[in-house]
């Protein structure tokens, strides 16, 4: 009788001692699942903003595609017209062509560059000048730029020249 | 009796803890040891065609019939020169060199560590591999981390087809 009651409380502890080795074995996996699971999360959060930026891209590129900016001597998707957007500087008309939430156009050129990148694009400089401000209000803004090929026409030798440029956009708010 | 069933218990749990480790380790490794990711992205896929635009200083027939970067690909794959002399390869190398170091702006302080620019010739588009243009232009270390990929379209060039390929880390 004694022995008998003696081997079923050991037996007991054996379960509860097994018990307990599956709690322990069911809380390491449910760490290492939140950790793998944070991981994965923060990865879909920073792919998730890429998109977002590359979308932001894809729109401020098909600025280059419209009448205003688009280059029509080739057939060239890329191509926006220099002297076109230079014709569009200061003109009043355009201020609230693009929305109220664009605080901010400007064609810039990347390469070559004549002297500082920051030079403002004027009757007397262009085309040897670094950027062309379209639109700026002065207010804080989230920039985004694409790469385009930026074509004028050169007068000295007659023929177009195109260069490597950015249209940059400020948009504000969301 | 009872102390040898105790050790028998922690050899077990030991054996366990073990398994686990082992199990854990052999994840890691492969883990860490996929090869890098190689994203496409906008930003290198718009660079590389508007790049392609660029005129250079290099015209193939007659001054001021300048010629296009995308055509001193096919140029210098013939061995044709400038009208001035230049070889058109070596304009197509310092104007690339030119173009990315002034759009990307790689270094070892800055966000984009490095590059690989890759101009193929293909004469079948369907086959990989193909032959270089010119050798393939590089700075910086891009094998530990993550690339991001621009290609551009195929080209035709005689009876095949170019394509560009640069790689940012």
């Amino acid at each position: 009788m004694k022995n008998s009651l003696a081997n079923s409380s050991r037996g007991q502890l054996k379960i509860q001692q097994m018990a307990f080795v599956l709690v322990a074995f069911m809380i390491l996996l449910g760490l290492v699942a939140v950790f793998f699971v944070s991981i994965r999360t923060s990865t879909l959060r920073s792919d998730a903003g890429t998109i977002k930026q590359e979308n932001a891209q894809e729109l401020v590129r098909k600025l280059s595609g419209t009448p205003e900016f688009a280059w029509t001597g080739d057939d060239c998707a890329s191509c926006v017209d220099f002297d076109k957007v230079m014709a569009l500087r200061n003109r009043t008309s355009y201020q609230n062509f693009w929305g109220n939430s664009i605080s901010l156009v400007q064609v810039k050129r990347i390469y070559p560059l004549f002297g500082n990148e920051d030079d403002e694009c004027t009757l007397g400089n262009y085309p040897n000048c670094g950027k062309v401000t379209l639109i700026d209000r002065k207010k804080s803004y989230t920039s985004q730029d694409a790469f385009v090929a930026l074509c004028h026409f050169e007068p000295q030798g007659a023929y177009t020249k195109c260069e490597l440029g950015k249209i940059v956009l400020g948009v504000t708010g969301e | 009796m009872k102390n040898t069933r105790g050790q028998e218990e922690i050899v077990g749990f030991v054996a366990v803890v073990v398994l686990i480790a082992v199990v854990a380790l052999v994840f890691l490794a492969f883990s860490l040891r996929s090869p890098i990711e190689k994203r496409e992205s906008v930003t290198i896929a718009q660079f590389l065609e508007s790049a392609q635009e660029y005129t250079t200083e290099c015209a193939l027939r007659f001054v001021p019939d300048y010629a296009r970067l995308e055509e001193l690909f096919g140029a210098c794959r013939e061995g044709k020169t400038c009208v001035n002399g230049e070889d058109t390869c070596d304009v197509l190398n310092q104007t690339v060199k030119a173009l990315v170091e002034a759009g990307l702006r790689p270094g070892a302080d800055r966000p984009l560590k490095g590059y690989e620019f890759q101009a193929v010739y293909l004469a079948n588009v369907s086959l990989e591999g193909g032959e270089a243009i010119i050798p393939p232009l590089r700075f910086g270390n891009c094998s530990s981390s993550l690339v991001q990929r621009g290609v551009s379209d195929f080209r035709p060039s005689g009876t095949g087809a170019i394509r560009i390929t640069l790689e940012t880390c």
